[in-house]
């Protein structure tokens, strides 16, 4: 893993630290900060009241006990938007819990003793908080908090399918698109960030056994520096860059209010085609911003309440998904249905990008030699010895409920995985069949043959490209990305996936060999 | 100095009674012990006369002024307070414990120094050794001492005693209860002490209120005690000090 490949790709991935660490940590640090305020007056006003402390503990339990993602896709729903605030605010519940008990357990703690002295030499209620019973049970208190900063540093990689950056976004990226370089990356930096603040948090929560100001000043000074660390190294990553000569210039006098923020889902092909879009709008000197990887569902959502400008979706998707239809109707009718449809919530469909991408099934080529199978209609007969392997989301979806009514086709077992490893899993024989995407570069390996739908029990996938009504308006750039209609074939697209998923090559260099847009 | 007038203490709304319809006066320099066993209510009167527990029903005058209607913080804040868990805030050095409510009243750094000496050395701590120590670097009885200085603090006239040497030994307690005596003379303080131990109300007391299921069932002066009892109760209170000093006398002749 750690060849010489790796190395020369490492200064690449570094250059998006500063970004993606500022991100988490300034996620991270006012989720904490935020749960503090909340939590110790609430632990503080609990302590007194036990017929609150049931409540508000049985409510924190509760929060806990959603896993991170769940909370997420949650906070997404109920605030009807992606982005920071969901990711924050998910965050912030995370960590009332632990600061929560911890304060209640603390203050609790506080000798008796102490407090009869408190009241009997004349401290008010105010005094008696901040000079006794505060400073006694602080340390129980920031044992909570470092609680609270190891959960809350670990979900903030979570953030990144809502739209947040964070440095998660290696995380997610590196799985999605098979780069251990990005992931490597981030794994080590989370991991680092969680111990030194544990360490940091650990010293404070030392100062108040130890009642030592050095202690304290000390991990208070180490805190701000974790802070600022991202800027720090955005000042260093800028001395070392040259200042790029020259701004871009608006043409035809067109002011661009802000950039363009340019949408995809989680998985390689998006991320090609997000750095295609990007090269076609700075062609027509548009800044632009990215949110990659968002949730399928999440994604059309941003577009709706113009979180994001532009994205490329499938007609299969919108259809059965945002639509809810099913049934088959040619592809050209079923584009006009769909951009009738999306223009009621202020969508704009450009329209095809020419490639598809359905689902296709797959096997060994050995194998499909062998037991003579080219087809769905060939499998059949075999299925009841093979074992089938897909996303989760597949084997719910209309289309396969399509393909078992239309051929009677029943597999011995079927897994769920993710499609970043249904390949390999396929390749050593885990699974037999599996059902995978046309565009996938990893079908192109010539280890794997695809079948045949005679039936034609899956639908067409076309790529759409859609748009917002803010960059609708923008005609010169609208128009231009209305020039990539059919410009992509679906051989293109697999070749420019392959060039990631197998031969792990840049995005950037994938994205160069789509064809641009006619000028 | 210090006057109940018909305190009653009930914590079920009338139910139960705590304290019952006590009334004590206590004059000017003058010390009251509260006698009782457990459960007879003597803390709880003593706490009420610092509102650390509100009465019921009743009034209380310190210097004539009825209490029941003050602000109970600046209440606390004239009246010396010891009691037998110390409750010395572990955090801070023996001379900031001291002069903590001074701290709090705005005395200057320099001023509260000069207190926190004079108060340990009036404790017989003296305070180049004991003032920046922590309260867990002392033993029991230094705690105490540490305890009074601290009630002495802020020069009140009149203290309140809750079985202050409840958890010393009996040396210990002896020279502390010697102590307590020549601070309570020598500065003239009015002082309510609460005990369960009749010796040591013998010794500190001028008054002794005996105290049992609530009520007052004797008031009088040591002397009066011994020579007439007026009561069971009060008669077997007495007969352990007694039996205890015949039985040292008769052991030494």
């Amino acid at each position: 893993m750690f060849d010489a490949d790796f190395w020369s790709r490492l200064p690449y991935q570094l250059s998006l630290l500063p970004d993606r660490l500022g991100g988490h940590v300034f996620l991270a640090f006012t989720a904490l900060l935020a749960g503090v305020l909340v939590s110790i007056p609430l632990g503080i006003f609990c302590s007194r009241r036990p017929q609150f402390e049931r409540v508000a503990v049985t409510v924190a339990n509760i929060i806990q006990t959603i896993p991170g993602m769940a909370l997420l896709a949650i906070m997404v729903f109920a605030l009807h938007r992606t982005g920071i605030m969901p990711a924050w605010i998910a965050l912030v519940l995370y960590s009332i819990l632990p600061i929560l008990r911890n304060t209640i357990a603390g203050m609790k703690s506080v000798d008796a003793g102490c407090l009869e002295a408190a009241d009997g030499i004349g401290l008010n209620a105010w005094q008696r908080l901040r000079i006794v019973e505060l400073p006694l049970a602080a340390p129980t208190i920031l044992a909570g908090v470092r609680t609270a900063s190891a959960w809350v540093v670990g979900a903030a990689t979570l953030a990144y399918p809502v739209g947040a950056t964070s440095l998660g976004d290696y995380i997610f990226a590196g799985l999605q698109t098979s780069n251990p370089v990005a992931l490597m990356v981030g794994c080590v930096f989370s991991a680092a960030l969680a111990l030194i603040l544990d360490m940091l948090l650990g010293g404070l929560e030392k100062a108040s056994q130890k009642r030592s100001k050095a202690w304290a000043f000390g991990s208070i000074g180490g805190l701000l520096l974790v802070a600022i660390s991202p800027m720090l190294l955005k000042v260093i990553d800028q001395e070392q860059e040259f200042a790029p000569t020259g701004e871009p210039i608006a043409s035809n006098q067109f002011v661009q209010e802000k950039p363009y923020v340019i949408g995809g889902k989680p998985f390689t092909e998006q991320y090609i085609l997000i750095d295609h879009l990007e090269n076609v709008l700075h062609d027509e000197n548009r800044t632009t911003e990215t949110k990659p990887g968002l949730g399928s569902n999440v994604v059309l959502e941003s577009l709706k309440q113009g979180d994001i400008d532009c994205y490329v979706d499938y007609s299969g998707t919108l259809w059965a998904n945002e639509m809810k239809r099913s049934g088959n109707v040619p592809p050209a009718e079923m584009m006009i249905d769909i951009a009738t449809h999306l223009k009621e919530s202020g969508v704009v469909t450009l329209g095809p990008l020419g490639f598809r991408n359905d689902y296709v099934f797959a096997m060994r080529k050995e194998q499909a030699d062998e037991l003579d199978i080219e087809s769905i209609e060939d499998l059949v007969s075999h299925a009841k010895d093979l074992t089938a392997a897909c996303e989760i989301e597949f084997w719910s979806r209309p289309e396969w409920k399509n393909v078992q009514s239309k051929y009677g086709l029943q597999f011995d077992e079927t897994k769920s995985m993710d499609a970043a490893l249904m390949y390999g899993a396929l390749s050593r024989g885990d699974a037999d069949v599996i059902v995978a995407y046309r565009t996938d570069g990893r079908l192109d390996s010539g280890e794997f043959v695809e079948l045949e739908d005679p039936r034609f029990a899956l639908p067409p996938y076309d790529a759409v490209l859609l748009i917002s009504e803010r960059l609708a308006k923008d005609r010169v750039a609208s128009e231009k990305l209305r020039k990539m209609i059919n410009t992509i074939s679906t051989r293109q697209m697999r070749k420019a996936n392959g060039m990631v998923d197998l031969h792990e090559k840049p995005i950037k260099e994938a994205a160069a060999t789509l064809n641009p847009p006619a000028p | 100095m210090i006057q109940l007038r018909d305190i009653c203490k009930s914590w079920d709304g009338g139910k139960t009674f705590a304290v019952k319809n006590v009334s004590l006066e206590v004059g000017e320099g003058k010390v009251l012990a509260l006698l009782g066993g457990s459960g007879s209510g003597k803390s709880t009167t003593v706490k009420m006369i610092n509102r650390l527990i509100e009465p019921t029903s009743g009034s209380i005058l310190i210097g004539g002024e009825d209490i029941t209607h003050q602000d109970p913080v600046l209440l606390r804040r004239r009246i010396g307070y010891v009691f037998q868990s110390i409750g010395l805030l572990p955090h801070m050095t023996v001379a900031d414990n001291v002069t903590l409510l001074l701290k709090l009243e705005g005395v200057p750094a320099e001023q509260r120094k000069e207190r926190a000496t004079e108060l340990l050395n009036m404790v017989d701590l003296p305070a180049e050794t004991f003032a920046q120590r922590l309260p867990s670097e002392l033993s029991g009885g230094q705690r105490q001492r540490v305890g009074f200085a601290r009630a002495l603090a802020a020069e009140p006239k009149v203290m309140l005693l809750d079985e202050p040497f409840g958890a010393l030994d009996p040396v210990t307690r002896d020279t502390l209860q010697i102590e307590f005596q020549r601070i309570q003379k020598s500065l003239g303080l009015t002082a309510v002490i609460v005990t369960h131990d009749m010796a040591e109300a013998l010794l500190l007391a001028d008054m002794i209120a005996v105290m049992h299921l609530g009520k007052v069932l004797r008031i009088g002066t040591p002397r009066e005690l011994l020579q007439d009892p007026g009561d069971d109760y009060v008669a077997k209170l007495l007969e352990t000090p007694r039996r205890h000093g015949e039985l040292v006398q008769e052991l030494s002749s």
